[in-house]
């Protein structure tokens, strides 16, 4: 619809209130990657994370002058939007929890995960993670990465290590850990 | 023994059996519901970490902070995700690309509301390697502006008097035939696409596609808009570029003086709505919600 069509619109400059076909194809683009990506805990936000990521996506390419980037460069705008928004749910989460019981907050974890692997993860993760803090600082990173899912060869050249050695400092750490989470009640 | 690298350390070197591994990775991943005590790093610095981008001291760092803070491991596992998604996504269009052998297409299969335009590199298209003759134009559905020019040149292809004319002659039409095809195509994804956009919950919401170049701004710090028949005063609320209503302004006439804070409260670029209202108040019409961008 032309906005000449309009029973009511403005005679001021502004011509942007047809849709381009530029801007849809990102805004389809933004969506796929959202939908792809999105924790099911973000769903309900899904329309506004690709609205905000459209939104960044849009200023830099005004204050640049650069046409919208490649793939990678979309898909980074949505993970990068979805983590502040994830971040301001936690805060707005806290701010509740000064006001409600802590263990009656439902924090939604991956849908393909059955209930029991959930409450499994939720009742286990603090241990691990306490555990892993508590490595030597050589040990550390390279245990974080592992249990993201990095292998040793990918860990070493992230970091800058040796194959040998990362290889080495994970069996270490991962050992301490075991022997952490048994000191805590947890049986691997 | 070589430090060349090796499969990634699984299974048996790492102690852990494959269910213990599983089990540790989704908890050390898992989200949490309890307040993040460290700081968070900006989300883009996680990005070019997972994506090898970032400086190895700095990701060692990171990751270490990692084993601290549950928040940053499941931001961490997002990004990989994301990692993964892509390359899977890259992997996807490769192969579409590898596998395309124009002896093997069939016409009839091609469902053109699936094509990407944007995909199509023209520069890579042999021209030599199109018969004309194979174009079956009844087959092509690209809207009443553009079928009969591709009907028109495939038929020119195809008609026996045609055949026996020069090289390039052929050549001429098969470009003509292409141009034809990829206008016909452009239009007829246009087509598709302008329709109305259903765009966040609020069905004015389309007004907001743009792209920067489009959006001109303001001659001065005012609003105007054609007047309604009827229409005694006429209410308009600006909001923010994130639609945060920020005021809500009555005026008598079509226009309306911008209040002097606006630009601080709505940012530098906002958007408009304005409701014609009658004599009782009631609401007459009400307009898309426009966008606009301060004077320079």
């Amino acid at each position: 619809m032309s906005s000449d069509a309009l029973p009511l619109r403005p005679a001021t400059s502004t011509r942007a209130d047809v849709p381009t076909a530029d801007a849809r194809a990102l805004r389809r683009e933004l969506r796929q990657a959202a939908e792809r990506l999105c924790p099911p805990r973000l769903a309900p936000h899904l329309d506004d994370i690709v609205h905000e990521a459209f939104l960044r996506i849009d200023r830099v390419a005004a204050r640049t002058g650069d046409a919208v980037g490649s793939r990678r460069y979309l898909w980074k705008a949505v993970y990068t939007t979805m983590i502040d928004w994830m971040r301001r749910e936690e805060v707005r989460r806290r701010d509740l929890v000064d006001a409600v019981d802590v263990d009656a907050i439902d924090v939604a974890t991956p849908a393909e995960a059955t209930p029991e692997a959930q409450a499994d993860a939720r009742r286990i993760g603090l241990h691990i993670h306490a555990c892993v803090d508590h490595l030597p600082e050589a040990r550390r990173p390279i245990v974080a990465l592992y249990l993201q899912g990095h292998g040793a060869a990918e860990i070493a050249k992230m970091i800058g290590a040796a194959y040998k050695q990362v290889e080495n400092l994970l069996y270490r750490g991962l050992a301490q850990v075991r022997a952490c989470l048994r000191g805590k009640g947890v049986e691997p | 023994m070589s430090d060349a690298p090796r499969e990634p350390l699984e299974d048996s070197l790492d102690g852990l059996d494959d269910a213990t591994r599983r089990r540790w990775r989704a908890a050390f991943t898992a989200p949490i519901d309890r307040p993040r005590i460290a700081e968070a790093p900006p989300a883009e610095r996680i990005w070019r970490a997972v994506h090898g981008e970032l400086d190895p001291e700095e990701t060692a760092a990171l990751a270490a902070a990692m084993a601290g803070d549950p928040h940053l491991a499941e931001e961490w596992q997002l990004a990989l995700r994301a990692r993964t998604l892509l390359a899977a996504s890259d992997a996807s269009d490769a192969s579409d690309d590898a596998r395309i052998d124009s002896e093997k297409i069939d016409s009839a299969k091609i469902d053109i509301a699936k094509i990407d335009v944007a995909k199509i590199d023209i520069a890579k298209i042999d021209i030599a390697k199109i018969d004309i003759a194979k174009i079956d134009s009844a087959k092509i559905d690209t809207g009443p502006d553009t079928v009969a020019e591709v009907d028109l040149v495939a038929r020119a292809a195809t008609d026996p008097s045609t055949r026996r004319r020069s090289r390039r002659t052929r050549a001429a039409i098969g470009v003509a035939s292409l141009a034809a095809l990829a206008a016909g195509l452009a239009l007829w994804l246009r087509r598709d696409t302008e329709g109305p956009v259903v765009y966040r919950d609020r069905p004015d919401a389309a007004a907001w596609g743009h792209t920067p170049s489009e959006l001109e701004p303001l001659r001065e710090p005012a609003l105007e808009w054609s007047a309604i028949p009827g229409a005694r005063r006429y209410r308009v609320h600006l909001l923010t570029e994130r639609f945060e209503a920020a005021y809500t302004l009555d005026a008598t006439a079509p226009r309306l003086e911008l209040p002097a804070d606006a630009r601080a409260r709505l940012g530098d670029r906002f958007a408009w709505q304005v409701e014609a209202l009658d004599a009782r108040g009631g609401l007459l019409v009400r307009s898309p919600t426009f966008r606009a961008a301060w004077p320079r």
